[in-house]
């Protein structure tokens, strides 16, 4: 077969070097031709109009320029099919609006991204083919089964069909297709689509797709339904697939009683009962009932009452103690809200967090527990009761508040109490979500000298990456994980090589959800000195807190964990003082105690967080110090920020500086220009980092 | 290729060779196109003649190119000229232009010290 011809491409642009570029990104794939103006692009298409399947033109254009050439082409009833493509450099927003305003299908931005430019042409010629041969309005261009408003039509026509067998409606809802995109590429997850289609349609009657991974048909009508109704759809789909990720999906059904509820309602009715299962593998499918809509009336009346609440003080606050097993000694508590309601009674977090995690609320609710505990913990100092740091929940979405650390540090000043007796719990999810605006918070507040707890690890991803990247002093195991874990051999050595690793990096670790003695001595055998769980308190209220706080015997200072937090600058105790120093400026604590792990033998080593404490480090021991090895990337003042500020001063102006980092050309290259000494690329390799430290000082001496 | 004189000369080499599909002679050969690229001197001339209209365009147009080789300081270094010209304010587009020909001899002069076979290549081609 000889291959297809390929699409030919008319580029426009007055710039030589900007046509020879389109001309590389465009050539593996397309033939193209080009013009130098507008005038120029004209009189090709009318000689070439049957072979051109698309344009990309430029704007600015001596003789004549891009809107213009676009006018006339519009003018031309067989030019004007020709999908365009304006390029331009984007200097205002509205620059892409007149362009598509004017008749262009597209927009690029100079300078080109090559991945963007294919894609777009790309598009637009796929969408120019599917016009031509089939009716836009009935199917849905990607994967042929029924456009939504189409399948809308034909269902209703059904219902009034008297041969028609009785059905009930369902949709199948892809879950976390954009992983499927992200994974594997936008050419899979249309793959996925369009399979999904093909099975649906030998299923049945009628398949419509209702918004990007959303599809709805037609299922017998039945009493009831069954798993295995659904699980040869998804079995099939993956077996064709054959991609490394299992593709689950959930379905919803609606079962039609009276077929004058809108069709569209039906459809949103289906996808609300696929929604509810979302996240929950047991069951495939789930079907639309009163007690989904009742659960919607519920949130929605807690969503009306959730103010008044606030107002009211219908929250409170409840304290979980937390216990060192070794001595049984209090050593802090968790606190954990209540919310105790006029109208439906005592409410266990479970019924409201994560409605107000979904509706924003859980910021206004979270900061209202910091108050309430900060008032607490000042009343017992005053009160000249026993206190212990009380531990309170940052949700994910306070992070998005842009001045956290600011919010925290006014409480603790507006309450005037010792900053470490609040200690903030951070969930993993949250640094999932948003890394880098985590990271530099918690750097902040633990700046401010708050001791940061990451709560449930074990329940998601528990990446040991995040362990090394976010400055936390505790780790709270999970206590699913726990009470897994604890049960076979196996995940035993996971939970004790977890706590060495924990305290390796300097970590606390409190495991949580603890019941029974047995687990106790477990945690015992494994090293694991802080335990949380109804084993030791349940939450309980403010009053009976202040009961234990009396009885119990508390941990020595208060605060025994701080003896481990990782001090701002370490001496290496295997050194003697006549050997010379070198300075480590690093934010991921492993990266650090590799570096360190590297060199103890022949330096003694001092460690900083960032620029700033560096710099602080070096002012304080400049005698020793005869190197730096400082990372390119962190959080609060980075390696060109530290070069610069120390090679401003003269004491520091010849001291040698080794920039680490990842690899990458134009750090090193910046790096060198910035008066760094050398650069050491990660991941480290032990000789080439003694050699390159040894030969910086040596030349620095010469 | 001298990557590193390229690099400090203010040209971000990785993404340049990126959006030629990592081919480092077309590459090569484009840019030492630059050289002979009018628009520069068009632009620096219509400047010192107050003609704001063609400085415009000739500014524009540089930028385009600085963009699509990753000139990178020679890009940031004309956001502000052309948007200047724009306007009209020829009192700002002077300052704008004041440090752009430093920047633009600086890469001329990387592009042209590069080692013989990429000059060759545009010479001969």
């Amino acid at each position: 077969m000889s291959p297809q011809p390929k699409h030919q491409i008319l580029v426009v642009d007055d710039n030589a070097i900007n046509r020879m570029i389109l001309n590389k990104i465009l050539s593996d794939t397309y033939q193209v031709v080009t013009a130098e103006n507008g005038q120029q692009a004209l009189d090709i298409c009318e000689k070439e109009k049957e072979h051109i399947s698309l344009i990309i033109l430029d704007v600015l254009m001596p003789v004549m320029d891009g809107y213009t050439c676009l006018a006339h082409l519009k003018e031309d009833s067989q030019l004007s099919t020709i999908p365009v493509i304006i390029a331009a450099q984007q200097d205002r927003e509205t620059d892409e609006v007149k362009a598509l305003s004017c008749g262009a299908n597209d927009y690029v931005t100079k300078p080109y991204k090559p991945e963007i430019v294919l894609k777009r042409v790309e598009n637009l010629i796929k969408l120019r083919e599917n016009a031509a041969l089939i009716n836009m309005m009935e199917k849905d261009s990607l994967t042929g089964c029924l456009a939504k408003d189409y399948f809308y039509q034909k269902i209703t026509a059904l219902f009034s069909d008297p041969k028609g067998e009785p059905f009930n409606l369902a949709v199948a809802d892809i879950n976390n297709f954009k992983i499927v995109n992200d994974l594997y590429g936008t050419k899979n997850g249309d793959a996925v689509l369009k399979i999904l289609t093909e099975i649906l349609s030998q299923r049945s009657q009628l398949v419509g797709r209702l918004g990007a991974d959303i599809f709805a048909f037609t299922v017998p009508q039945k009493d009831s339904y069954e798993n295995e109704d659904f699980r040869s759809i998804v079995t099939e789909l993956n077996g064709k697939l054959g991609l490394t990720l299992s593709i689950s999906i959930s379905f919803g059904i609606y079962k039609i009683h009276d077929t004058n509820v809108g069709i569209s309602l039906m459809c949103d009715r289906a996808r609300l009962a696929a929604k509810s299962i979302k996240g929950t593998y047991l069951s495939l499918f789930s079907i639309y009932d009163d007690r989904l809509r009742m659960k919607m009336l519920t949130e929605q009346r807690i969503t009306e009452s959730m103010e008044t609440a606030i107002k009211e003080h219908q929250f409170v606050v409840y304290y979980q103690s937390k216990t060192n097993i070794r001595d049984n000694k209090l050593s802090g508590a968790e606190a954990l809200v209540r919310w105790i309601s006029p109208s439906y009674g005592f409410m266990s977090p479970g019924d409201f967090i994560p409605l107000f995690e979904r509706n924003g609320f859980i910021t206004k609710l979270d900061m209202y527990v910091w108050n309430q505990v900060a008032e607490d913990i000042a009343t017992w100092i005053k009160e000249g009761k026993p206190v212990v740091p009380i531990s309170v929940n940052v949700s994910r979405a306070d992070f998005y508040l842009p001045n956290l650390p600011d919010i925290i540090a006014g409480i603790i000043k507006e309450h005037d109490i010792p900053v470490e007796y609040l200690h903030l719990e951070v969930t993993e999810s949250a640094y999932m979500n948003n890394p880098h605006q985590i990271i530099s918070q918690v750097t902040l507040l633990k700046r401010m000298g708050i001791a940061i707890e990451m709560d449930d690890f074990g329940t998601g991803y528990s990446s040991l990456n995040m362990l090394s990247e976010l400055p936390i002093d505790y780790l709270k195991l999970d206590m699913n994980f726990i009470q897994k874990g604890l049960s076979t051999p196996k995940t035993r050595s996971i939970i004790s090589f977890i706590i060495s690793l924990a305290h390796w990096l300097n970590l606390v670790v409190i495991a949580e959800g603890i019941e029974t003695l047995e687990q106790v001595n477990q945690l015992k055998e494994m090293d694991c000195t802080y335990a949380q769980g109804y084993y030791f308190s349940k939450p309980v209220p403010k009053d009976v807190f202040e009961q234990i706080l009396l009885t119990w015997k508390i941990d020595a200072s208060g605060q025994a964990e701080k003896l481990h937090e990782f001090p701002k600058e370490i001496i290496c105790k295997k050194t003697g003082t006549d050997h010379p120093a070198i300075l480590i400026i690093e934010d991921a604590n492993i990266d650090k105690q590799v570096l360190a792990g590297m060199l103890e033998e022949e330096y003694q080593i001092f460690t900083a967080n960032d620029g700033t404490e560096g710099y602080e480090a070096l002012r304080k021991h400049k005698a020793e110090i005869v190197a730096v090895l400082c990372d390119f990337v962190m959080p609060v003042c980075d390696g060109m920020q530290f070069l610069t500020t120390i090679r401003q001063n003269p004491e520091f102006a010849d001291l040698p500086v080794i920039i680490t980092s990842q690899e990458s050309e134009n750090v090193a290259v910046r790096s060198l220009e910035n008066g760094a000494n050398d650069i050491i690329s990660k991941p480290y390799c032990k000789e080439i980092v003694r050699s390159r430290v040894r030969n910086v000082i040596l030349a620095s001496k010469q | 290729m001298n990557r590193y004189d390229l690099v400090k000369a203010g040209i971000d080499v990785n993404a340049a060779l990126n959006r030629f599909g990592n081919d480092v002679d077309t590459y090569e050969q484009i840019l030492s196109e630059f050289l002979k690229d009018p628009h520069y001197q068009e632009m620096t001339d219509a400047i010192k003649a107050g003609d704001c209209p063609s400085a415009f365009s000739a500014a524009h147009a540089l930028r385009d190119i600085a963009g699509n080789l990753s000139l990178i300081d020679l890009y940031d270094a004309l956001n502000p000229l052309v948007e200047a010209l724009r306007k009209g304010c020829l009192e700002d587009a002077e300052q704008a232009f004041e440090p752009v020909p430093a920047l633009y001899h600086k890469l001329v002069e990387a592009i042209q010290n590069q080692p013989k076979k990429v000059r060759n290549a545009w010479m001969n081609g």
